[in-house]
Formats: C-alpha cells, sequence, structure tokens
C-alpha cells in the first residue's frame, strides 16, 4: 500500500466537498439568443428547431389568451351588470307604509377587495352616490360618519361640476358650513340644498374585517335616516365566508334592521361550474389535433381545483398556462405539432421513437398478429425511411376525443339540460372510459346511453403528444414545499442567483454592482447560506459562540483580506466611510479584523435566519443559546 | 297647560306638568327621564311639547350627535334657529354657533346669544331635550356634567333661561349623578296588553296591498273591518309567543312583526282565513321562534340542494376542503394542550419508552365550550394538520413521486388556504401588528365557536368531539 492511501485511510473525518459543475449550468445558456428555451437532446438540438418550438409556444399560448380574455372580460361584464342591476331594483322599490323603516341590504357572497361597483345612473328626481368605505377608514364610528359624508359630499361636487344646468346654483354659506359638520345634520339638510331625492350607497369592503362594534354603532345611528324624507340608505356587505359567521356576530336589532329588504348576490366566480367549463373548453379546443391530456394531469388540475376556495379561475388558467409551457420547454417533438416541421425529423428524434410505449404495444400487436417478420425489422430499424413514415402517418391521425365532448356537452345541455356539470371531472372520465359512471347522478342520461358510448382510444406515439404531470414537476412547479425550497435554495444559492456570467454583463452596464461584490461572490455564498451550511449540522440548541467561532473558521479569511486591502487601495470604490475603513484596517491586523468582520456578518446572518423562520432565541434567558426551529416534514 | 292624550302614561304626565312650565321660577333646571327601551319616553315628550307650543323647546336626539363637539355646535345652531324664528326682529346673524366647540365655549354662546334678548318683558324658559343620552357611546365621562351644569352657568339677569331635560335608559347612567339631586320621571315597562294595543296601532297592515291582493284571490269578505280583525290575530300570535324575547320592547315586536307580515300573509288560505287555531297551526314555525336571520332559512335551504351535487369546495363562502381540515388542525391547536401532542396525533408510540408510551399521564377533561383559545406557533398546526389530513391517493394511477408521501407537507397551497383563513378571521394571529407575519415569536389562535367547528368537521366527516372529553352534547 503506497503511503498517502495509507495516510488517507487512517483519517478519522473527511471532508467532501461536492462538486458543483458550473459549466454544466452554462452549457445550457445560450448566450445571445432571446429564446429562453435550451437546447434539448443534450444540446444537440439544432438552432431552428429550438426556436420554431419557440414560435409554436407562443403562437398556441396566444390563441388560448385571446379566447379566455373574452370569456373573462364576459365574467366581469356581467358581475357588474349583474349587481348594477340589483341594486337599481332595490332602490327603486317604493317604500311602503310598512317597508319605510327599513335599509335596503345586499350582501355579495364570495367578493374580494377588487370587486367594482358600478351604480345606476342619477334619475330625473334622486341622485345616487357610491360610498366605498374601508376597514381602515373605521377605527370608530365618529370617523367613520365622517368619512362616509366627506366621501358623499366629494362626490355630490364632481356630480355638480360636471353638470352644467346645476353649476350656477350657489349654496347658503349657512347651509355649506352646516354640511361641513358632518354630523346627521347633513342628511337632513341634503334635500332641502341640492333639490333631489338621495341614494346613499354604502359599499363596505371586506366587511368582516371591520371592527364589528363600530359597524353595529354606525348602522344604528344611520338608523335616523330612515325617518327623514328622500333619503335611502342600501348597504352592500362583502362577504367572503358565510353569512351565519357574519350574522353570528350582529345584534338581533341590526339584524333585523338589514333584513326585511335584502338581496344575495354570490359573485364567487367559482360558483358552480360555468366559467371553468368555459375555459377548460376554450383550452381543449385551441390544443385540438395537437395536444392530449393524459388522465393523470387532469386529475391533478381537478384535486387542485378542489383545495382553492376562491380564485379557482386563476389557478386553473395557471395550472394550463405552465403545463403548456414546461411542454414545450422539454420535449423535443413537439415541434411536430405543425407538420409542415417534419424536415426536422432526422436521426436523434427515430431513436427514441422506438422508445415509446405505444409504439411498443404496436409493435407486439404486430407480433401477435403474425405481420412479416421483415416489415417488423424495417420498422424498428427506420430501413427505407419505414418508421419516418410511419411516423408522420399518425401525426395526421386525429383523436376523436374533443369532438366526442363537443357531441356530449350538446346533449346535456340543449336536450337534458343540465347545467351543473363538471366539464374538467367529465373529461377524466372520458379518458378513462367510465363517463357513463360520471353520468350516472343524473338519471336523465339514461336515455341517451348509447350516445354516451365512449372508447378513449392509443393513438402510436400518443404520449409524445400529451400534457402530463408523471415527473411531478406541475406540483414543484406551481405548489412548491416552503420549507425544503428554502433549505435547498439556502444550501445551493447557485441555483437561484444570477450565473457569474450574468453578473459580469451586468457589472459591465451597471454601476451599482461593483468589481468588489462580483469577487466576494465568487469567494463566498450569501452569508445567511453560510450561516444556514453550519446550521444544518448543528444540534437543535447552538451555542451561539460555538456558532460564531465555527462561522468565523469557515470563512476564506485570508483571501477576503487581501481583497479588501487591495480595493481599499485602489480607488475604483467610492464611499463615504472609506478614510474609515481605511483606518480601521492600518490600525489592527489581519485576525484581529477578521474577527471584527465575521462578527458583523455573523450577527447579520443570524439576524436574517431568525426573520426567515429557522431560529428563535429563547425568551426569557440570556442569549447565550438559539434555537432552531425544525419542522421534520412538515 | 294642555294635556296631550298618551295612553299608559298618564302618571308620567301628570309629573311633566308639574316640573315643565314656561316660568323659571316654577321649574327645576335639570329634569331626568328614566326608562327602559320602548317604554314610551320620546313618545310622550314629544306629545307633550306639541301639545304645549307656547313653551320653547329644542329635542335633539343624543345618539345622533355623536361627540361632544359636534353636540355642542349642534346644539348651539339650533338655539339660534329656534330664537330667529320666534323673534325675528332681533339681529343675531352676527354670531358663528360654529365656535361652540365646546361645552364652556357653548356657554359663552348662549350668554352672549341670550343678552340680546334682555328687552323681552316676561322671563321664559328654553328646553332642550336631550333624548337618549346614554345611547351615545361616544361622549365622555364629564360631558354631561358640564351640559347639566349649564343651565345654571346662564346669567341670572337674563330674560331667556336655559332648562335641560335628559333621558335615558340605563339606570346606572342615573347612579352617576345621583348627588345631583335631580328630579327624575320613571317610565316603566308597558305591560302585555298594553303593548297589545300600542303595537296595534301601527299604520299600512290592515291596508296592506299585499294584503287586499291575497284576499281578493281567496274570495271571502274583503272588509276593512275583517282585515283588521286577521291583523288583530296576527299581533296576539305574535306578542303571546315573543314578548319575553323581546323584553317587553315595542318597538322591537313592531320590527318582528313587520319582517314577518309577507310570510303571514302568504300564508293566508281558505281554510285558515276564519279559523283561528288552523291560523295559528299553520303558521307554527313563523310564531315558535324568532327566527332572525339575515337570508331567511327557506331560501338558505334552497341554496343547499343546489351545491349539495356538486363537490363541497366549490362553493365559495364555504371552505374549500384542505381549509376545512386546516381550520380543524387550528382548533386542536387552539384548545389541546401541546404536552399531549405527541399521545394524541403520533401513530409511532412503540418508539417512546417508559411511561409516555403507555399513557399513564391521561388527558384531563377539557371541553371546549368553557375554555378559551390558546395561541399556537404555526409550525405546531401544520404537524397536526399533517396527521389528520387524509391525503388522498388515488389507485388506478401510479401517484407521482411527491404524492407517494402519505402525509401533506406544507405546500403553496396550504399557506394559501392559511392566508385565506386569516382574511376571514377565522384564525387570528395574536399581536400580529407589532411582530409581522414572518417573526418566529408570532402566535396565532382559532376564532371560531364549538359549534361552528363541529358542523366544519361535519361537513367532512371528521370526528372532532372524539378529541375532547367531557363534551356532552
Amino acid at each position: 500500500m503506497e503511503l498517502a492511501a495509507f495516510a488517507e485511510s487512517q483519517k478519522q473525518s473527511f471532508v467532501f466537498t461536492p462538486k458543483f459543475n458550473r459549466d454544466s449550468i452554462d452549457s445550457y445558456d445560450n448566450g445571445s439568443s432571446p429564446v429562453p428555451f435550451v437546447k434539448l437532446f443534450d444540446g444537440l438540438e439544432s438552432d431552428e428547431s429550438v426556436l420554431s418550438r419557440w414560435a409554436l409556444y407562443n403562437k398556441l399560448h396566444a390563441d388560448f389568451h385571446t379566447s379566455v380574455d373574452t370569456i373573462l372580460d364576459s365574467i366581469d361584464r356581467e358581475v357588474v351588470t349583474n349587481i348594477s342591476n340589483t341594486i337599481q331594483s332595490l332602490i327603486s322599490n317604493p317604500a311602503s307604509e310598512i317597508t319605510r323603516n327599513d335599509f335596503k341590504t345586499l350582501i355579495l357572497l364570495g367578493s374580494d377587495a377588487e370587486t367594482k361597483l358600478e351604480i345606476p345612473a342619477d334619475t330625473e328626481d334622486c341622485y345616487n352616490v357610491l360610498v366605498d368605505i374601508e376597514p381602515k377608514d373605521a377605527p370608530n364610528v365618529r370617523l367613520l360618519l365622517k368619512r362616509v359624508i366627506f366621501k358623499m359630499l366629494e362626490s355630490m361636487e364632481l356630480k355638480l361640476q360636471s353638470d352644467p344646468n346645476s353649476a350656477t346654483e350657489e349654496f347658503d354659506e349657512e347651509v355649506m358650513k352646516s354640511l361641513r359638520l358632518y354630523d346627521m345634520i347633513v342628511f337632513q339638510l341634503f334635500q332641502p340644498t341640492y333639490k333631489k331625492k338621495l341614494n346613499l350607497i354604502i359599499n363596505l369592503k371586506e366587511t368582516e374585517t371591520f371592527y364589528m362594534n363600530v359597524l353595529q354603532e354606525f348602522i344604528d345611528l344611520m338608523k335616523a335616516t330612515l325617518k327623514i324624507k328622500g333619503i335611502q340608505v342600501c348597504f352592500v356587505l362583502n362577504l367572503t365566508t358565510n353569512v351565519e359567521k357574519f350574522e353570528n356576530n350582529l345584534d338581533q336589532s341590526i339584524i333585523r334592521a338589514l333584513s326585511y329588504d335584502l338581496k344575495t348576490i354570490d359573485l364567487s366566480s367559482t360558483k358552480g361550474y360555468k366559467y371553468s367549463n368555459l375555459i377548460f373548453q376554450s383550452f381543449l379546443d385551441c390544443v385540438d389535433r395537437k395536444l392530449n391530456l393524459s388522465p393523470k394531469f387532469v386529475k391533478f388540475v381537478l384535486e387542485k381545483m378542489d383545495n382553492n376556495t376562491n380564485q379557482n379561475l386563476q389557478l386553473l388558467l395557471k395550472i394550463l398556462d405552465y403545463s403548456l409551457m414546461s411542454y414545450f420547454f422539454n420535449n423535443p417533438y413537439s415541434i411536430f405539432i405543425d407538420v409542415a416541421n417534419i424536415n426536422f425529423l432526422d436521426e436523434k428524434y427515430l431513436d427514441r421513437l422506438t422508445k415509446c410505449q405505444t409504439f411498443l404495444n404496436f409493435v407486439e400487436t404486430m407480433v401477435n398478429s403474425r405481420a412479416p417478420r421483415e416489415e417488423i425489422v424495417s420498422l424498428l430499424n427506420n430501413e427505407n425511411d419505414t418508421l419516418e413514415q410511419f411516423f408522420v402517418d399518425f401525426l395526421v391521425a386525429e383523436n376523436p376525443i374533443n369532438d366526442k365532448l363537443h357531441q356530449i356537452v350538446n346533449i346535456l345541455e340543449n336536450k337534458l339540460n343540465i347545467y351543473d356539470y363538471n366539464l374538467i371531472d367529465l373529461y377524466y372520465h372520458m379518458l378513462n372510459n367510465r363517463l357513463v359512471d360520471y353520468l350516472s347522478k343524473w338519471e336523465a342520461c339514461d336515455k341517451f346511453r348509447q350516445e354516451f358510448d365512449f372508447e378513449n382510444v392509443q393513438i402510436v406515439f400518443q404520449e409524445l403528444f400529451t400534457l402530463d404531470n408523471n415527473n411531478g414537476l406541475l406540483s414543484q412547479g406551481l405548489f412548491p414545499f416552503f420549507r425544503t425550497n428554502l433549505e435547498d435554495n439556502l444550501l445551493n444559492s447557485e441555483r437561484i442567483l444570477p450565473r457569474s456570467k450574468v453578473i459580469q454583463r451586468m457589472a459591465n452596464n451597471d454601476d451599482e454592482i461593483r468589481e468588489l461584490d462580483r469577487k466576494l461572490n465568487e469567494l463566498i455564498d450569501p452569508i445567511i447560506c453560510q450561516v444556514f451550511t453550519l446550521y444544518r449540522e448543528a444540534r437543535s440548541f447552538i451555542n451561539v459562540y460555538d456558532f460564531f467561532v465555527a462561522f468565523k473558521e469557515s470563512l476564506p479569511k485570508s483571501e477576503i483580506y487581501d481583497l479588501l486591502k487591495s480595493v481599499l487601495a485602489g480607488d475604483e470604490v467610492k464611499t463615504s466611510v472609506k478614510d474609515k475603513s481605511r483606518k480601521i484596517m492600518e490600525k489592527l491586523d489581519q485576525d484581529e479584523f477578521m474577527d471584527k468582520l465575521a462578527l458583523v456578518w455573523f450577527i447579520k446572518g443570524l439576524t436574517e435566519c431568525q426573520y426567515v423562520g429557522i431560529l428563535k432565541t429563547q425568551r426569557y434567558q440570556t442569549y447565550e443559546i438559539v434555537e432552531k426551529i425544525i419542522w421534520r416534514g412538515i | 297647560m294642555v294635556r296631550p292624550d298618551v295612553r299608559y302614561r298618564e302618571e308620567q304626565l301628570d309629573f311633566l306638568e308639574a316640573f315643565v312650565d314656561a316660568d323659571p321660577k316654577l321649574s327645576p333646571p335639570i329634569l331626568f327621564i328614566e326608562g327602559p327601551h320602548g317604554s314610551g319616553k320620546t313618545h310622550t315628550l314629544k306629545k307633550f311639547f306639541a301639545c304645549n307650543e307656547e313653551i320653547m323647546n329644542i329635542l335633539l336626539p343624543a345618539k345622533d350627535l355623536i361627540y361632544s363637539k359636534s353636540t355642542c355646535q349642534r346644539l348651539a345652531t339650533c338655539l339660534r334657529q329656534l330664537l330667529l324664528k320666534q323673534f325675528p326682529s332681533v339681529e343675531t346673524t352676527d354670531l358663528d354657533p360654529f365656535e361652540a366647540e365646546d361645552v364652556y365655549l357653548l356657554q359663552k354662546f348662549i350668554n352672549k346669544l341670550f343678552i340680546r334678548f334682555n328687552h323681552l318683558v316676561e322671563r321664559v324658559n328654553l328646553y332642550v331635550i336631550l333624548d337618549g343620552l346614554d345611547d351615545n357611546s361616544q361622549v365622555n365621562l364629564e360631558t354631561p356634567t358640564q351640559l347639566m351644569a349649564l343651565p345654571g352657568s346662564i346669567l341670572p339677569q337674563a330674560m331667556i333661561q336655559l332648562r335641560l331635560i335628559i333621558s335615558f335608559s340605563k339606570s346606572s347612567f342615573l347612579s352617576n349623578y345621583s348627588t345631583f339631586k335631580v328630579p327624575t320621571i320613571f317610565f316603566p315597562k308597558y305591560k302585555p296588553l298594553e303593548i297589545e294595543y300600542i303595537v296595534s296601532q301601527t299604520p299600512g297592515f290592515s291596508d296592506d296591498p299585499l294584503l287586499l291582493e291575497k284576499m281578493d284571490e281567496i274570495g271571502c269578505g274583503n272588509t276593512e273591518q275583517f282585515r283588521s280583525e286577521i291583523f288583530e290575530k296576527y299581533i296576539h300570535f305574535l306578542i303571546e309567543s315573543l314578548i319575553v324575547y323581546t323584553g317587553y320592547d315595542p318597538t322591537a315586536l313592531i320590527d318582528i312583526m313587520r319582517i314577518k307580515w309577507r310570510c303571514f300573509v302568504r300564508s293566508l288560505n281558505q281554510e285558515n282565513i276564519k279559523n283561528t287555531v288552523q291560523l295559528y297551526k299553520s303558521n307554527l314555525e313563523l310564531f315558535n321562534k324568532p327566527n332572525e336571520r339575515l337570508i331567511p332559512q327557506t331560501s338558505r335551504s334552497d341554496q343547499n340542494s343546489l351545491s349539495g351535487t356538486g363537490s363541497v369546495g366549490y362553493s365559495s363562502h364555504s371552505l374549500c376542503f384542505m381549509a376545512k381540515y386546516l381550520l380543524i388542525a387550528a382548533y386542536l391547536a387552539s384548545y389541546l394542550n401541546h404536552r399531549y401532542d405527541s399521545k394524541v396525533f403520533s401513530k409511532k408510540s412503540h418508539l417512546r419508552g417508559g411511561r409516555s408510551s403507555y399513557g399513564r399521564r391521561s388527558k384531563p377533561a377539557n371541553n371546549p365550550r368553557y375554555l378559551q383559545p390558546s395561541g399556537f406557533s404555526l409550525e405546531r398546526m401544520l404537524a397536526i394538520f399533517q396527521s389528520i389530513y387524509p391525503v388522498r391517493v388515488s389507485k388506478e394511477l401510479s401517484p407521482d413521486f411527491f404524492q407517494r408521501d402519505v402525509h401533506m407537507k406544507a405546500n403553496v397551497e396550504v399557506y394559501e388556504n392559511v392566508s385565506e383563513l386569516i382574511t376571514s378571521q377565522l384564525l387570528t394571529g395574536l399581536n400580529m401588528h407589532k411582530l409581522g407575519y414572518l417573526h418566529e415569536r408570532l402566535k396565532f389562535k382559532v376564532n371560531v365557536t364549538w359549534d361552528y367547528i363541529l358542523l366544519v368537521a361535519g361537513s367532512v366527516d371528521f370526528d372532532i368531539s372524539e378529541y375532547f372529553s367531557d363534551v356532552v352534547e
């Protein structure tokens, strides 16, 4: 045995530094190319095919989004007109002797802060004024009332300015003064002053986050307006949870006042499946004859939508977008969606074709059906371009599933009047040949049983043109694990920080990023990462001093010192503290200086860890020990 | 002095007549009117002063004045307006009532104002009635005292003297000023029969178009008398069943009456319209319970049946599946002692040795109904969530490798749902404003009742009561 090997074997501890190959990342970095896609087949893919993949993706994406935009627009418009109509019907509802003492109330279920209200236009004899109130406007009832009156008067001023007829009218100074009292008297003075009735629509945004006692007092206060002629108050309550929870917080007398003339609108676009069906359908139409969806992918969409309360449509769009993008990003065969690109087909593409499961199945059936031997072999070896021809044949083959889906939807909606089906679920069952199971929910479907008969066919090479979630990329990309991601990124900061090449490019353009920063970055990782690598190896309680010493040791001290010294000597760096820093450097020797620097960095890193939520100090004890916050696999 | 006709309040009127007079010599400076809500205080006062117009008076509902500055300014404005109306010849427009920003300035203003009327021959009283002063939550402790000192601080030589009548409903208000020796008139609650009479005086019911239409539809004698008979029966039923619920408050009863009227009219038909017992029976639901909700029960059940066919997660104002489990986890974290977590939630009890493995340290009985929620850190809630959340691994498909783990790890989805819970205030952070969301000391607390969590747990088939002992349903 050699001496070196022997010495190595006698060592008690080994330092192993995992090699991170920066070059392997840089090889994907196609520098000047404006296209963010990378060359597949280990970089063997030609530039043109990357470009055409990129173009194809953009075209499909644009197609999908134009149709989605129209759908989303129509949703918005529908919601707005719906609210406006309801308010109209509420305020135009004449008050009889019995209903005189009641507010008009509109409950918007499942609305969020962005929900816009449009109020009906003013009529001959009354003004409609909308007042938006946010929880922060209502710290107490006095300010809340003030805010309401202020906003009301403000919008009245706007109205009068835009209206040429009444612009000349001057108000009595006395009256104007009383109006500025921000008192209930304003409501009494309204009709005599403005000569019209008032419909005051108070939109309480995020109603649940109001201080309930303030809100109640305010509603109680507004009861005084019920007795004033010519004023109608309409409350718009925006609820995100449910009505029961909200009304539990209210007094009975308030509930009584609100409940007589009350309407509800369910705004959640997720209520029912109408909109998600529309969007999913438009996606299917968009990728029709091009891409298929795997059952696993559809199942994934279904599950994730189930776990989301309010943002269902956005989530669906996000998943579809992401899956489309990731498909084009990592599947080299995606260029063949456009048959015109068939001239790109060459050896490297054909090589993998023979490994497709569907193709193998096909060959198996050929063998079973005793097809001639030459045919099979020529297909497998691509003699006389048979395989190529075969592939092209199947490219133009159509999957009947989308047409069938249209048929079924047509039957459901037009013949059976069923609208509350979930298209995605329906599609999922179709892919699994269990359509009948899904439709058995509705008895009326029995009549059309034979129409619903559907067999999903396997097309050869289908898996090359399928949106799938088989590698977990979607789950990982769209729903990353918080903690694991955090830890991974802290360990390998190279993954998320810009690469050195990029930094260099930025440094050339931008004075902000200085040479010093760049060089320092090459020497050490960001400080929090440096701390984290040590943190990972420690026990759950860490002695701060030990931690600090370890941190100090882990730094490449002399290199840093040299770097700083050389930089401070030059005039490249211009800071206000330069003189000071130089003085400090001169006064201290290397060890001392590095000690101090390490301490500063260490405190910084420790605090950052604390804010990220992986470390905590103990409350009642001295700061000798910090505790790890460990989330074992949470 | 003219005596108004206010039924059942004769005694109180006697006192009013005795204490209220236009002559300053014959009347005390302050008068208290005490009585619970709905005992006719405002009504009687209004009637009284309407009948005796020669006594100058201003009635201000104190609740609407909100705080002391606006009270003073409002009072000053009203005083000047009233005097301007009574004595148009006297010039008062140069006095600015908006200067009266607090009680002291108000007193200055009043003195300046009253001095202008010194040419009057006779001394007169001006009554200011502050109605329901204790309903005003924003008024501080001193303002009423300062206001009470107001009549005494008017210059004695002024020909107009200020008199104050303060009405209030809480007797605790009176005890604050018991040493003031203010004459007090007490208005007791009405008796049931009296309430029935008062409620039946509400206009608009017997000639309600809805009732007229229904009566025409049924096609029996549509006379005024018959309609009012039906109305009287309706009132009788309601009062019999709900008078205790409202605390003998006629105004609340009238409100309830209006809300239930539509339902009642709709239920009228040929059989029950002449049969009192039948009429009561067919509307048992209406008269049995107050049933005061924002959305009536009937339309609510319609909604449920609609969303019942779809999956639970799709109706937005209910929570989605994951959010429900998170809420349950938060509830358990709030109400269970963290010391027993490993015993309650861990499935690996065999790994632990000693006493904890066989559970000698048994849980004390706890019933969440009577406890306050305690704060917990987020990671504890997520750990509990992980242990109770059923990950749905579909058998038919080969699960992707993230699903192979049977535990739900906290991914973005989970966090989205947590934030959803926080925005809807089902989950609240203690000291959130001070600490911020990321702080390691931030603790959370669940903000739902036991009944609510039972509903939520029931909807996902999770037996939450098994985690608590001593829960009696």
